[in-house]
């Protein structure tokens, strides 16, 4: 016999053995990474979510593997195949224990490199010793979960068995810290080099137990001798003399079966039941204390318990093709499925509702009074049942029971991922999402006839798949429509707008801000105000002297203030007090003149918004060149300056025409060096709207949306006839999201886009949300009618 | 050839199963009587089981078509496996449950009286009703699995090696009982390699071999068609012409001065005219045995194809 062969060959079967995990772990580890990744990447929780999932991958091997090597062999019998081999026991164990060491240790590798590409791991002695007890607490899991594999008979009792005896080294090192630290008077946690030191004591007790209880689960069994009236009961039983048992009354199909998955999965039930309980406890009274925990124990119980329920759901019959049994009988797929879905499903539903009564009715009070419990409460449980949905999913595709057990909690987190990536950045509609979250059960329900048969074909694989790709990428249907079939701009437009963005006249130069002196908030008498608001008025000139930018309407104050010092001003002008008057006549001249000089510079600007304040405050100036007096009181020669400047429509036209043109040209070049799609246009923000988008992220639709808004908007700052059509001005109103009333439409819409500056109450307002609103009005035909009064 | 006149249960026609790298059945055609005993030989590997999967709705054929009680496996297989008893090579049972237990639960997806049918049949097999199935024998659990295929008095029992890991009482005794389902006209499509047992009770057997139907005959007339011939030679070399048709070599096997062969439509004409040809010592003709015919259809060394 050749040792050394033997030795090779029990490797290959021990590595052979925990590939499907190893290939697994890491893929669907990659898969999640890379759908965060789709997301923005400077999103430091997107960063922290891909690191729990390259900690959580060689943890969940770590759990599993035992369950895998040994619990399944032995449950198999092949155990006692191999033992009758002849082959040292304590070969086959250390051989075993060594495999699982560098699967692990494989893993860790992966998740190392994945560390090291990322490059974004800030290293402070701080962080390295709180995540270095991870990989320590892995393989003192991995002993523990051989050890108990080796001492428990059902692979099933033994993972379960696992999860509470991970946490004995940090529960350990809490008691010592708690021990040494008495006379503290502020809680910490123990010291990660406590807490390894406590993991490190734990792996060496665990190997001794490894090699130990696999010694003596391979060594020769020992025959029990029962107790003398046991021993009675089985004489009478082989003599026939037995009594037979009573079961009970014949139930249907439906009782029968549930009493029979719930009897066959009793230990698993138990087990996750009570990690949901205890779960639920820390969880209240976490909450309840607001106290922060670095590690969610509670939520990870909650979300491994649920996925284990999710796949013992086809698993607790696959084991030995129990199934079988129901399938040669030729009992109907969808019973199954039901008895199957509704013990695990009450369980869950029950402890959740339970502990969410428990919260808002009897909970302490900070947690009977926490704002928004029951959305919160009822979001969890309807992320418990996504949870469930994926991995009962995963139980029926995966047919290894151990690696399923694994796997699933894994593939539960990618509807989370890919489907916040849809939400977030393509914009599907939670009741898309939600329909595509809960179709892993209709999956598994048309493809229970199948599983029950073990008809494992190609053609089975093919509809796994293509229900997976229906569940994934449903929710980007919307996205991907709109894509296709919603217009973006047109050629002929696109041609137009590059043209008037080739004009070197029309340069991309952004506004700049004036500010007023501080002076002007200590309002003094009557006639200091004058003389304030005409040092204010000089001020702002020399500003306007300074630069030749455009102005811009980036703050309310200043532009808003001289509007409204100049409507004073012109009040005052009807008062019979020569002396106040002149001063005031004196303001009102200033002040008009500067608005006129302001509007011509905002003209200039690149950005929409400021074309719409100059429309409004051009609508103010048309009210006041309206008034009898105020001819007389600017004099004609400053009367006709204002006036032809109020009159030029075709200026107005071209500074808006310029202004779209320059609005789209920004956000299109901005959009293409963003990974995000810019959130303005023209100065206005592009949220909300009338196509439901949002307008965050999703660069292509977005794109295409924006563009046809900036066509809608081109084809009416171009516009040269008598009255834009109602049309236009819906639409407009539709693409942004504003009440048409804004745009003259419906009752009351006199009073907001302004046909006669007498009617309206429109009033100048930084950042109107009503874009273009004021376009090709009535107010303008009034403004011509200062000069051309036959106009 | 079965006999034709009697209903069939079971009828295939040109049924082909293929698997990566091996033709399962190879355009296979049987009709199995009502109220017979059926039995399907061939060695291992030889399509037994796949044509019993097929036939049960658990694989779709490549081509061609079977029925079984009028119902099409392929679209109302769980109407067939409701109204048939079948029990697998190794069947699946569930070892957390009693005796009893699996026999009370399995009674409520059937009519009523299984129950009781169903404790007959474990008591008859002395099977103790309160025991974990994961603690009996591999014989007691296929009392188990036979006990819960006959208990709701199916008329077709399919059974995919049977007798398997029973004792010889018990395996004559579920035999005699085999007989006796099939004397009320129920039907048994029996899989062994038993043969002894098959030649005790079967109607008619079906060879197969290699994925196509050697044999399909009826016991009594496979008996007289079929004759094991041994010539005794003066000197091995000597030649013996093929005799004349109908008779076919099954198989033919040289053992130093003796050639012994199995033939079918072998008659005494044709054994005087060897007798009479210098070399030969002497022509011995008997009824081949079941396990001679079988020998013979899956060994070869001969022209043997009949359907």
């Amino acid at each position: 016999m050749n040792n050394r062969l033997m030795i090779q060959r029990l490797w290959w079967k021990e590595l052979r053995q925990l590939l499907p995990m190893l290939i697994l772990l890491p893929t669907i580890a990659f898969l999640l990474t890379a759908l965060y990744l789709l997301n923005d990447n400077s999103n430091q929780f997107n960063w922290s979510a891909g690191v729990a999932v390259f900690l959580g991958m060689p943890g969940l091997f770590a759990v599993g593997a035992g369950a895998l090597l040994v619990g399944q062999e032995k449950e198999m019998r092949t155990i006692q195949w191999l033992a009758s081999l002849p082959i040292r026991p304590q070969t086959i164990v250390r051989i075993k224990t060594a495999a699982a060491v560098v699967g692990l240790a494989i893993l860790w590798v992966i998740s190392g490199l994945y560390f090291l590409w990322r490059d974004r791991y800030d290293t402070p002695m701080t962080d390295i010793g709180q995540f270095s007890v991870w990989p320590t607490n892995s393989f003192f899991v991995l002993f523990a979960g051989i050890a108990i594999a080796w001492r428990i008979k059902s692979a099933l009792v033994a993972l379960l068995l696992v999860v509470p005896i991970a946490m004995v080294p940090y529960v350990l090192a809490l008691v010592l810290h708690a021990m040494m630290a008495a006379d503290e008077y502020y809680y910490t946690d123990p010291s990660p080099g406590t807490v390894i030191a406590m993991q490190v004591i734990g792996c060496l007790v665990a190997l001794f137990l490894v090699d130990r209880f696999g010694r003596a689960a391979l060594s020769p069994e020992r025959v029990r001798l029962g107790l003398p009236f046991l021993a009675n009961a089985t004489n009478r039983e082989r003599n026939g003399r037995a009594a037979p048992a009573s079961y009970g009354v014949i139930q249907s199909p439906l009782p029968a079966l549930i009493w029979q998955f719930a009897m066959q999965s009793r230990a698993l039930l138990i087990g996750t039941s009570i990690m949901l309980l205890v779960a639920a406890a820390m969880l209240l009274m976490r909450y309840a204390s607001r106290a922060n925990s670095v590690i969610p124990f509670d939520i990870f119980l909650c979300y491994l318990a649920t996925s284990w329920l999710g796949a013992s759901v086809f698993q607790s019959d696959s084991a030995h093709q129990r199934i079988r049994f129901l399938a040669d009988r030729g009992l109907s797929p969808r019973l199954i499925w039901l008895t199957r879905q509704i013990v695990p499903i009450t369980v869950i539903a029950a402890i959740a509702i339970a502990t969410l009564l428990l919260a808002s009715l009897v909970g302490p009070a900070g947690l009977k009074a926490s704002p928004g419990l029951g959305t919160m409460g009822m979001l969890a449980i309807a992320s418990l049942f996504v949870v469930f949905s994926f991995s009962q999913w995963a139980g029926q595709v995966i047919t290894s029971p151990i690696v399923s057990m694994v796997v699933a909690p894994l593939v539960s987190i990618i509807p989370f991922t890919a489907y916040s990536f849809s939400v977030v950045t393509l914009g599907s509609p939670l009741g898309l999402i939600s329909i595509a979250a809960f179709l892993p059960f209709l999956a598994t329900f048309l493809s229970t006839r199948r599983w029950m048969d073990r008809r494992f074909g190609k053609r089975y694989w093919f509809t796994q798949g293509g229900y997976a790709a229906i569940v994934i990428l449903m929710p980007t249907f919307p996205h991907f429509m709109a894509l296709a079939f919603e217009p973006g701009m047109s050629r002929q437009v696109r041609k137009q707008i590059e043209t008037v963005v080739a004009n070197p006249n029309n340069v991309l130069r952004m506004p700049v801000e004036l500010v007023l002196d501080k002076d002007v908030e200590n309002e003094r008498p009557f006639v200091s105000f004058v003389r304030t608001w005409n040092n204010q008025i000089d001020s702002v000139r020399s500003q306007f002297r300074a630069t030749s930018a455009p102005i811009g309407i980036s703050s309310q104050g200043p532009i808003l203030k001289i509007l409204a010092i100049n409507l004073m001003a012109g009040m005052s002008l009807q008062q019979s007090d020569s002396a106040v008057s002149d001063e005031h006549l004196d303001l009102f001249r200033r002040s008009m003149e500067l608005l006129s000089d302001m509007v011509v510079r905002m003209r200039t600007s690149p950005q929409v918004v400021d074309q719409d304040f100059a429309d409004s405050i051009e609508i103010a100036m048309v009210r006041q060149m309206r008034r009898t007096e105020t001819r007389a009181a600017l004099g004609e020669e400053r009367y006709k300056l204002v006036a032809a400047r109020l009159a030029d429509t075709q200026a107005r036209r071209d500074a808006r025409v310029r202004s779209v043109a320059l609005s789209w040209y920004n956000y299109d070049s901005q959009s293409k060096f963003s990974r995000v799609p810019p959130s303005q246009f023209g100065g206005y923000d592009l949220q909300g709207g009338g196509d439901g988008l949002s307008w965050k992220n999703g660069k292509g639709l977005a794109h295409r949306r924006v563009a046809r808004r900036a066509e809608n908007l081109w084809r009416m700052a171009d516009f040269s006839g008598d009255e834009v059509p109602k049309e236009w001005l819906l639409e407009v109103a539709s693409d942004w999201g504003i009440v048409s009333t804004y745009y003259g439409l419906g009752s009351g819409g006199i009073y907001y886009r302004v046909d006669s500056v007498d009617d309206s109450i429109a009033v100048a307002k930084k950042g109107s949300n009503a874009i273009a609103n004021q376009w090709y009005a009535g107010w303008e035909k009034q403004a011509r009618e200062l000069l051309y009064p036959s106009n | 050839m079965s006999n034709a006149n009697q209903e069939a249960v079971i009828e295939v026609s040109q049924l082909t199963v293929s698997f990566p790298g091996c033709d399962a059945l190879r355009g296979v055609d049987l009709q199995v009587p009502r109220g017979t005993v059926f039995a399907l030989l061939g060695e291992n590997g030889a399509g037994k089981t796949t044509l019993i999967r097929a036939l049960t709705g658990f694989l779709h054929p490549n081509s061609g078509s079977c029925r079984v009680l009028g119902l099409d496996p392929t679209v109302e297989a769980l109407e067939i496996r409701r109204r048939v008893g079948y029990v697998a090579d190794a069947p699946a049972l569930y070892d957390w449950m009693r005796v009893g237990e699996i026999g009370w639960f399995t009674s409520s997806f059937y009519e009523a009286g299984f129950l009781d049918r169903y404790r007959e049949g474990i008591s008859r097999y002395g099977v103790p009703e309160d025991r974990k199935i994961r603690h009996l024998s591999k014989g007691q659990r296929a009392k188990v699995a036979l006990a819960l295929a006959v208990a709701h008095d199916p008329e077709l029992l399919i059974l995919d090696e049977p007798t398997s890991g029973l004792d010889p009482l018990v395996r004559r005794e579920f035999l005699e009982s085999m007989l006796d389902r099939v004397a009320t006209g129920r039907t048994v499509l029996l899989s062994s390699h038993q043969i002894a047992e098959v030649e005790r009770v079967a109607d008619s057997v079906a060879i197969l071999h290699a994925g196509k139907f050697q044999i399909i005959e009826s016991l009594a007339s496979l008996r007289d068609s079929v004759t094991e011939v041994t010539v005794s030679l003066d000197d091995p070399l000597v030649q013996l012409p093929l005799p004349d048709s109908p008779a076919i070599v099954m198989s033919d096997r040289a053992e130093g001065r003796q050639r012994q062969m199995v033939m079918r439509g072998f008659n005494s004409e044709a054994a005087d005219q060897w007798r009479g040809r210098p070399g030969v010592a002497g022509v011995t003709v008997r009824s081949a045995t079941l396990d001679e015919v079988f020998a013979a259809c899956v060994r070869g060394n001969g022209n043997a194809s009949d359907e």
